[in-house]
């Protein structure tokens, strides 16, 4: 999270928390208690000045909420700021729910630009159809034009190459819990999918899918990393050397943390921004960010999850510095 | 527990072979098959310390400040029951990390 703010440069220093539990064998009262107890456990380490917690894995706005009225139960005040990821109503920013996506998609259009690929029907491929794969392919046909011709989950994957509605196949995993069996596809395993030849390819699910072992088999123009680790090192030299273009994670899904420091500064304003301005200050964030980490990689002739590191480290670095800690 | 074999490694032999690996790779002693193994390193902490201190390399970073860059600065560790709807209670674990506030607060 530390480089992810800084890279997007957002003014936090970034941190993280986590209970080991499995939440999907809790009842809906027993995740109730379990949110309260964990607030009440780190209530006096948080604060709006000092760290605020934002929604990750499987902690969705109903969580937040209960979080952060038990952090006011336990205060004593008003404090929506102390949590993000709220439910609207409780003072949660629009945008917030797709803004994971949404960022990386802004990530692939400035990419495109630079490789000189027209996104108007190109092709996309998504490993991983869940929260921020189903946004990704949604946003990526209406905003980019792009043509999703496969998408998996954990169970596995479908393949149309004439191309699959998002919509649709959203509604299908809805109901179905899994993409496999949509009409007018073919079935197709995780790791077939990512090998496919396809113009953007959204590693959006797990942590090393794609390694030494496959690396010399990714097809795909330009990897736009929606999960959090999806590339190894080694893997990194290869499509580097490959010339597949890396959106590398804590750049192409750093959309997520700044939608939430954007609502920490509406809750401290007291006052909430429309839909269409949040769009326009995430776009503006994200392009930046992205030019940025680009131009350290021509500049330093790196790969762009190097560049990455350098421009994010570097920034967090001068700061240790001016404050005299090194 | 299976039976543990001593291993004897010649340590320049094993230097020289640390030195022909590559930064994401690491070795493993095999009790499999009594030798080293080579695999790709996959703890997402440990890839990502080995990433900072490559880029800290680029960037000419002075020592102190990559080994402050490469841990939290905060970690806070509890143990939380929970009960549960049949009246048993479940023992948790619970963690919050403040990796670096130098920007700014988590």
């Amino acid at each position: 999270m530390t480089w992810k703010c800084s890279v997007v440069d957002i003014p936090l220093g970034g941190g993280k928390g986590g209970v080991t539990v499995d939440p999907k064998k809790l009842s809906i009262d027993e995740k109730q208690r379990l949110a309260r107890g964990y607030m009440r456990c780190v209530a006096s380490e948080l604060g709006v000045m000092k760290d605020v917690p934002a929604p990750d894995v499987y902690t969705d706005p109903q969580i937040m909420a209960w979080m952060m009225d038990e952090y006011e139960v336990i205060m004593r005040v008003s404090h929506p700021g102390v949590i993000t990821g709220k439910p609207i109503p409780l003072g949660g920013s629009q945008g917030r729910g797709d803004a994971t996506a949404r960022g990386g998609i802004y990530c692939v259009r400035e990419a495109a630009k630079k490789i000189g690929m027209k996104t108007q029907g190109a092709t996309m491929a998504i490993q991983g159809f869940g929260n921020a794969g189903q946004f990704a392919a949604s946003l990526g046909s209406e905003i980019l034009g792009l043509k999703l011709i496969a998408a998996s989950d954990s169970q596995g994957g479908v393949i149309n190459e004439k191309g699959i509605d998002p919509k649709a196949l959203m509604e299908y995993k809805k109901k179905n819990d899994k993409v496999g069996g949509f009409p007018g596809t073919r079935a197709i395993s995780n790791e077939e999918l990512l090998e496919l030849k396809v113009d953007v390819l959204f590693p959006s699910a797990l942590e090393n899918q794609i390694t030494a072992k496959n690396a010399k088999n990714i097809k795909a123009r330009i990897s736009c990393e929606l999960a959090n680790g999806p590339t190894t090192p080694d893997a990194d030299e290869i499509l580097h050397k490959n010339g597949v273009l890396v959106l590398p994670d804590f750049l192409a899904n750093a959309g997520g943390v700044t939608v939430s420091y954007f609502e920490q500064v509406q809750n401290t304003y007291n006052y909430y921004w429309t839909l269409e301005e949040v769009q326009k200050q995430l776009d503006a964030k994200m392009t930046k960010a992205f030019n940025d980490v680009y131009d350290m990689s021509q500049k330093e002739k790196v790969h762009m999850r190097m560049a990455a590191y350098m421009v994010a480290v570097k920034r967090v670095a001068d700061c240790c510095k001016l404050r005299g800690w090194v | 527990m299976g039976p543990t074999h001593m291993v004897t490694i010649d340590t320049d032999l094993l230097s020289e072979i640390c030195k022909g690996l590559s930064d994401g790779m690491m070795l493993l002693l095999s009790t499999r098959t009594g030798g080293i193994e080579m695999v790709e390193e996959l703890n997402p902490f440990k890839i990502a310390q080995k990433q900072l201190e490559m880029a800290a390399a680029k960037l000419g970073l002075d020592k102190a400040t990559t080994e402050l860059l490469k841990w939290p600065m905060k970690e806070y560790v509890y143990t939380l029951p929970l009960k549960m709807d049949d009246g048993s209670t479940k023992i948790l674990h619970a963690y919050r990390v403040q990796y670096n506030n130098a920007r700014g607060h988590g």
